[in-house]
C-alpha cells in the first residue's frame, strides 16, 4: 500500500501513452507527501487522467497536487480502490442476442448487482463514520479538485444528510459561516422560524 | 451597526461555496432548503441557483388519509420526486364535514346537506366554506374552473333531477342553476364512473369505461361533445388529466381481470380528434400497479406540471410515477411505495389524492402560518 511513505521520486518509469504497461503513477501532495498509486486508481481522478493524456507531459516526475493534503489523498485513494473493487463485482453487460444460457447469466448479474449495491452501501457508511465535519469538507474539496464524480456525489449526499433536519445554527457551524443578514432581518427570521433554530434533531 | 462580513475564512476552515455548495444542495430535500435560505445571503443565492439549474422543484403527490371513525382525523403524506422522499405533514384537523373527496388533481372538498367546503391551494392552507347547493347529491362531479365551482349530476333519483348542474361563483359567493347535463350521461353521472379534468376555461368529463367525453364551460354554460377519446377498442377503462396544459389520457388495455398494458396518449385538436400515443407503462410496473387485487376496474390519475402519478384504487400500495420529458418524446417511469398505506394495521382509511406545485414560496407560507410541520419519513425500501 503506497500510503504516505516517503519514497524516492520516480521509482517506476511511466510511459506517456495511457493504457500502456505502466503500473503506478506518482503523486505529490501540497504538504510534500509522495504517493504511488496504481494506474487504474489514479485514472479515476479526472484531473490526473487529463494530465497524463497530454502527450507532451513527461511521466517521470511526480504529478503535483497543490490543493490536496496527504491525509485527504490517502482517504481518496482508499475510496477509489474500494470503489473499483466493488464495480468489478458486476460482470460486464450481456450481449444483445441472449441465448437461454445468457438469460440465466442475466439473473446472476442481477444478483451480483444487488450484492455490489449492498457492499457499496456498507462501505460508504463505514467510510465516513469517524470523519469529523472538517475532514468531510476537506474531502469534498479534494474530490472536487481531483474531479472524481462518484466520490464527490457520495460526499455531497452525505453532507446533505448531515445538515438535513437540523437548525440554521448547525448549518452555519458545520460550514464555518457567519450569517450576514442584518440584525433586524435576523430577528425576523428567528421569529418566523423558531422551529428552524431550535433544531428538530439534536446537533 | 456594521453588517457582518460574508464568509470569514480562516486557514483551518475549509470554505465551501459556489459550485460545490450548489451540488450539495441538490441532495437536500425541499423542506430543508427553507432553513438553508436563512443561513446567509450567499446560501440563499446558492439555493435558488441550485434549484434553477441543477435539481429543480418537482410536483408533489399528496395522499390525504381520512379515518373512517370519529373524529375522522386526516393525516397527509406527500411524495417529493425531486428528493425521492415522503414527507409527513402535520396540520390542524380539517374540520369534519363529511367524507373527504378530491377532483382533477388539485381540488379537495367535502359536502353535507348544509355546507360545501373546498380547498385548491397546493398545501390546503385555505378552505372555503359555502352554503350547500340547492340539490343534494351524494356523489356528484365537482370541479373548480377558474373562479367557479361546478357541481353536476350525482343526485338521488327520488324526485331530484339526476342531471342537475349548478355553479358557484367565488366572487359573488352565490350558486347559480344551469341547464341539465347531456342526457347521455344519465346512467353514469356519478364521480365513480366519470373522470374529471379542468383547464383554464372548461371542465372535461370522461366516462371511464367508454372514453366518451364532454366539456362544460361554466361561464357560457354550454356543454359540448361527446368526443370519443379512446385510443383503440381494447382500452376498457380510461381517465383524463392535463400534463403541462396538454390533455393526456391514460388507458387500461385488456380487461379488468387481466390488464395487459397501460398506455398514455395525448389528445389534440378543436374536436379532440387527434390522438398521439406518448408512452406505455413498463411491464414490471403494471405488475406493481395490479398489486394484490384480482381486478383493476379503473385507475387513479393525478397530474401536475410534467408529472403523472397513477395508482390502483383497489390496491394502492404502489404509486406509479411518470415524468414526461422533452414534450413527450421521452417518459421516465418509476414506482414508489405508498406511505399512506400501512401494511401493519388494518385500519380502513379513506385515501384521497391531490397533486401540487410546492415550491419554497408555498413551504414558506405554510411554515409562517405556524400550524404546519413537515417531517421527512424514514426511508421506505
Amino acid at each position: 500500500m503506497a500510503n504516505g511513505e516517503n519514497q524516492n521520486p520516480n521509482p517506476n518509469p511511466i510511459e506517456a501513452t495511457p493504457g500502456a504497461a505502466a503500473r503506478t503513477i506518482t503523486l505529490k501532495t501540497a504538504d510534500g507527501e509522495i504517493f504511488e498509486v496504481e494506474e487504474a486508481v489514479a485514472m479515476e481522478f479526472g484531473t490526473v487522467k487529463s494530465f497524463f493524456e497530454d502527450d507532451a507531459v513527461s511521466a517521470t516526475k511526480p504529478m503535483p497536487l497543490p490543493n490536496v493534503s496527504g491525509s485527504a489523498l490517502s482517504r481518496v485513494i482508499t475510496y477509489c480502490r474500494r470503489s473499483l473493487e466493488i464495480r468489478s463485482m458486476i460482470p460486464p453487460a450481456t450481449s444483445e442476442d441472449a441465448t437461454a444460457a445468457e438469460a440465466v447469466q442475466g439473473e446472476g448479474d442481477l444478483e451480483a448487482e444487488k450484492a455490489a449495491k449492498q457492499e457499496r452501501k456498507e462501505f460508504e457508511a463505514e467510510f465516513l463514520k469517524d470523519e469529523s465535519n472538517e475532514d468531510v469538507k476537506e474531502l469534498i474539496l479534494a474530490a472536487n479538485y481531483l474531479n472524481i464524480k462518484e466520490l464527490l456525489d457520495f460526499l455531497c449526499r452525505s453532507v446533505a444528510l448531515r445538515i438535513q433536519n437540523k437548525s440554521v445554527e448547525y448549518a452555519r457551524k458545520f460550514f464555518g459561516i457567519e450569517g450576514d443578514y442584518t440584525p433586524e432581518e435576523e430577528a425576523q427570521i428567528r421569529q418566523e422560524y423558531a422551529w428552524a433554530f431550535e433544531g428538530v434533531d439534536e446537533d | 451597526m456594521a453588517k457582518h462580513q460574508t464568509v470569514v475564512e480562516e486557514e483551518e476552515e475549509a470554505p465551501i461555496y459556489g459550485d460545490i455548495l450548489e451540488a450539495i444542495l441538490t441532495h437536500v430535500p425541499l423542506i430543508d432548503l427553507v432553513p438553508a435560505c436563512r443561513v446567509s445571503t450567499s446560501w440563499k443565492s446558492a439555493v435558488f441557483s441550485s434549484l434553477r439549474h441543477l435539481n429543480p422543484v418537482k410536483p408533489w403527490l399528496i395522499v390525504h388519509a381520512q379515518s373512517t371513525r370519529n373524529p375522522y382525523t386526516t393525516t397527509s403524506h406527500a411524495y417529493d420526486p425531486r428528493s425521492h422522499v415522503w414527507v409527513d405533514i402535520e396540520q390542524p384537523s380539517i374540520k369534519y364535514v363529511s367524507t373527504l373527496r378530491s377532483s382533477h388533481s388539485n381540488l379537495l372538498y367535502m359536502q353535507s346537506p348544509f355546507r360545501f367546503v373546498f380547498s385548491s391551494d397546493p398545501l390546503q392552507l385555505t378552505w372555503y366554506t359555502a352554503v350547500a347547493p340547492l340539490v343534494w347529491r351524494p356523489d356528484p362531479i365537482v370541479a373548480l374552473v377558474g373562479e367557479r365551482v361546478v357541481i353536476a349530476g350525482g343526485a338521488c333519483d327520488f324526485g331530484d333531477d339526476p342531471l342537475a348542474v349548478e355553479t358557484y361563483d367565488l366572487k359573488t359567493r352565490a350558486w347559480d342553476t344551469c341547464d341539465d347535463m347531456p342526457a347521455i350521461l344519465k346512467d353514469s353521472c356519478a364521480s365513480t364512473w366519470l373522470s374529471v379534468a379542468v383547464d383554464k376555461t372548461k371542465m372535461y368529463v370522461m366516462e371511464k369505461c367508454s372514453g366518451a367525453t364532454h366539456s362544460f364551460d361554466p361561464i357560457t354554460k354550454i356543454w359540448q361533445g361527446p368526443y370519443d377519446l379512446r385510443l383503440g377498442q381494447h382500452v376498457f377503462s380510461s381517465v383524463i388529466g392535463f400534463v403541462n396544459d396538454r390533455m393526456f389520457v391514460v388507458g387500461l388495455v385488456g380487461e379488468a381481470e387481466n390488464v395487459e398494458s397501460v398506455k398514455m396518449w395525448e389528445v389534440k385538436g378543436e374536436m379532440l380528434d387527434m390522438k398521439i400515443e406518448i408512452s406505455e407503462m413498463p411491464k414490471e410496473l403494471v405488475v406493481k400497479l395490479k398489486g394484490q387485487s384480482p381486478r383493476v376496474s379503473s385507475i387513479g390519475m393525478n397530474s401536475m406540471g410534467n408529472f403523472v402519478f397513477l395508482h390502483n384504487p383497489s390496491d394502492p400500495a404502489e404509486v406509479i410515477v411518470c415524468e414526461v420529458q422533452n414534450g413527450g418524446s421521452f417518459c421516465s417511469w418509476g414506482s414508489v411505495g405508498n406511505a399512506a398505506v400501512d401494511d401493519g394495521s388494518r385500519i380502513v382509511m379513506n385515501l384521497v389524492y391531490t397533486c401540487a406545485n410546492v415550491g419554497l414560496g408555498e413551504l414558506h407560507q405554510a411554515l409562517r402560518s405556524g400550524d404546519r410541520r413537515f417531517t421527512i419519513k424514514e426511508a421506505m425500501e
